[in-house]
């Protein structure tokens, strides 16, 4: 696979992912969403840390997947409240903070 | 004592923290020994200096300011000039100590009182001895605030509170001409000790000199009560009786005197100045002598009588008889202490100021009445009492040097004092008890400084040489010789006017009993004492408030708490309107994020291409 190709894709699922995110209203699939840009991010710091023979981005990576698990065990247990509360777990739900 | 008489003021100054720190813990009979003997201490130093004294004396302690070129030392000086303030100060304070002793025993602020009074001698004995103008000031500005605690000492009445405040304001704005004149001269000489000053008054010219003289005379103008800030004296007197004798009568008020002789070759230098000076002087004196003609409260006849004679030594130093000035200062510290000091025994026999309602005394209080007429007679010029010396020296003076009205204006003055005190003595003591209860004389811890006090009236003025010769050493003091038969005949006048007005207030008080007299719109004129208070209120106090209700509508409701107000408003609108971009929904956070980070992208993109 070409460097090229690795980097397409890793844009695509970033965009896919910001499309998804601003396009569905229900908080899972948003969540979903980022999650999905998350993993283009990591694959082109990925693609970087062949290009250059270095571990660094390797490192970055690892950390983004820990700090990512935890965010969607945070965020699972946040809409699972939401549906307990609400009904139903999308954005119009959750907008108390309109000023 | 030429290396310690810089202790004379610190042994009240010493009394004085030492009763504002422990006054209240304690007993009264402590206080009643400490604060007269310290002070008593303090006119036994200024006695045994005066003996000794040679030259000038002077005594730097301690640099006290030192800022560039402005230099000023804590330097006292004792010379023959602040020696006799020195002397009178100490020793009316003392025996004033101890008659409050007995006038006060009964009240709950006795070592409060004991307290402030220390303080006073304290700053006053600081005021004659400083040697330089800024010290002096300290003293200036000590013996003011004393002057208001003592006044507003009975703060629980209206009258006296009040009282209070206005001394403090009219001698503001004296105060702020004195400063002023500190001022101008600091920049004309950059020295501000006495001395320099003095001999270096040539160095400037007499247009500037007298300005700085005018200021410092407008400082005087407050501090001695003269016209035409002198309103705050006869208020003065709801203080307590002694107060009025020390403060209001002896001491304090003659600062201004003093400081006009201390710094007299400017004020000669300016010529213009030292006119003005007597002339202010001596309209004072008779001014305040008509007034006196007419008041029914005991306190006040005596305070217009001050504010007059010290209108006389005024006139004295203002026609260039600093000598003549300063030994009717000196008599007029014992006579005047007197007069108050028997009023305040009236005072305390009869328990009211008003004598309509005293007569009849002179049986029920021997003592109090033979001293008051002693008072009375030297306050009159009669012949052999002191003031009869002091005055005519002024008179003659006065008339040598050519200020023919201002001499004729003071023998006149002259026969209305004489009125006016006779018209006290017959309406307190002669006649029937027209108050209530039993007068009863006062305690002889009362009567013993009384009796003193009346034995320096009668010799205080039996000097065997002139005040001139003994003022001699300060070098600006010149002695004038009249001839015999003038000096016969100028004092002449001035005793046949005395005469005159002891006469007429015998027919009108005593034989007439006060009643078949009505001068009508005269007399109301007099009582009302001018209406100068009123005009006062009229020309400053009115348009003061106007003008301040004025400002707070208008500038501080208008302008002020407009911007307060506003500036709230205006944050709480802003965040109103910025409120706005918190919709609560996700995707518009990540939209803002979304387009921060392409924003910044872009920008750091171009900056490294």
């Amino acid at each position: 696979m070409s460097v090229f190709s690795l980097f397409l894709l890793s844009a695509l699922l970033f965009a896919g992912g910001m499309a998804g995110f601003f396009i569905r209203r229900d908080l899972v699939t948003m969540l979903l969403s980022s999650e999905i840009m998350l993993a283009g991010a990591n694959l082109a710091l990925l693609t970087f840390a062949t290009m250059r023979n270095s571990i660094e981005a390797d490192a970055i990576v690892l950390i983004v997947l820990t700090v990512a698990a935890a965010e969607v065990a945070v965020a699972l247990a946040a809409i699972a409240v939401v549906v307990r509360r609400k009904e139903e777990a999308t954005e119009r739900t959750v907008s108390e903070m309109k000023g | 004592m030429r290396e310690l008489f810089w202790l004379i003021p610190l042994f009240p100054a010493f009394g004085a923290a030492f009763l504002i720190l422990f006054g209240r813990v304690i007993s009264r009979k402590l206080v009643s020994w400490l604060a007269p003997s310290l002070v008593g201490l303090s006119f036994l130093f200024s006695l045994l200096s005066y003996i000794q004294l040679n030259g000038v004396w002077v005594k730097e302690l301690f640099s006290w300011i030192k800022v560039g070129n402005l230099s000023i030392p804590f330097a006292l000086q004792f010379d023959p000039l602040s020696s006799i303030m020195a002397v009178t100060v100490s020793g009316v304070s003392f025996l004033i100590h101890i008659y409050s002793i007995g006038y006060m025993a009964n009240d709950w602020g006795y070592n409060r009182y004991f307290a402030y009074l220390n303080l006073f001698t304290f700053s006053m004995l600081l005021l004659v001895l400083s040697a330089n103008l800024p010290l002096m000031f300290i003293g200036w500005e000590g013996v003011g605030l004393c002057s208001y605690l003592l006044i507003g000492f009975w703060f629980e009445k209206d009258a006296a509170a009040d009282a209070g405040k206005k001394a403090f304001i009219v001698n503001r704005i004296g105060d702020f001409g004195f400063l002023l004149g500190i001022f101008l001269l600091f920049t004309l000489f950059g020295n501000l000790s006495f001395n320099y000053i003095n001999s270096h008054v040539s160095a400037v010219s007499p247009g500037i000199a007298t300005a700085a003289a005018l200021l410092l005379f407008v400082g005087a103008t407050g501090k001695s009560a003269q016209l035409p800030l002198y309103i705050w004296l006869p208020d003065a007197m709801e203080g307590p009786t002694p107060v009025s004798a020390l403060i209001h009568a002896a001491t304090m008020v003659t600062a201004g005197v003093y400081m006009v002789s201390r710094l007299f070759p400017l004020y000669q230098h300016s010529g213009f100045a030292l006119e003005l000076v007597a002339w202010v002087g001596i309209i004072t004196a008779i001014f305040a002598a008509t007034i006196a003609l007419a008041q029914n409260d005991i306190k006040r006849v005596l305070a217009y009588s001050t504010i007059s004679q010290i209108g006389y030594m005024f006139a004295g130093v203002g026609v260039g008889a600093v000598a003549a000035g300063m030994f009717h200062l000196f008599t007029h510290a014992f006579f005047k202490s007197l007069l108050f000091l028997c009023a305040g025994a009236v005072i305390h026999g009869v328990g009211t100021n008003d004598m309509r309602k005293m007569g009849g005394l002179r049986k029920a209080m021997p003592v109090t009445f033979w001293t008051f007429l002693i008072a009375a007679l030297t306050i009159s010029g009669i012949p052999g009492f002191s003031a009869f010396f002091s005055k005519d020296e002024i008179l003659k003076e006065a008339y040598l040097s050519g200020h023919k009205w201002i001499w004729a204006i003071g023998v006149i003055t002259a026969g209305l004092t004489a009125f006016y005190i006779f018209r006290l003595i017959f309406m307190t003591f002669y006649g029937e008890y027209r108050g209530e209860g039993h007068p009863h004389e006062a305690p002889k811890v009362m009567l013993i400084p009384m009796s003193i006090l009346a034995l320096f009236s009668i010799i205080g003025g039996w000097f065997p040489k002139s005040f001139a010769h003994y003022l001699s050493p300060l070098g600006y003091i010149k002695v004038i010789e009249a001839s015999h038969s003038l000096e016969i005949y100028l004092l002449g006048a001035s005793l046949i006017l005395a005469i005159i007005g002891i006469y007429i207030a015998w027919l009108v008080y005593v034989k007439r009993k006060g009643k078949g007299w009505n001068f009508g719109f005269v007399y109301r004129v007099i009582y009302g004492k001018y209406y100068v208070d009123e005009l006062y209120n009229f020309l400053f106090v009115t348009p003061y408030r106007k003008g301040s209700e004025l400002i707070n509508r208008y500038f501080d409701k208008g302008v002020i708490d407009r911007t307060v107000e506003g500036s709230g408003e205006a944050a709480l609108g802003g965040g109103n309107l910025l409120s706005k971009l918190q919709t609560g929904l996700l995707k518009d956070y990540g939209l803002w994020m979304a387009t921060g980070i392409i924003i910044g992208l872009f920008l750091a993109i171009r900056s490294l291409l």
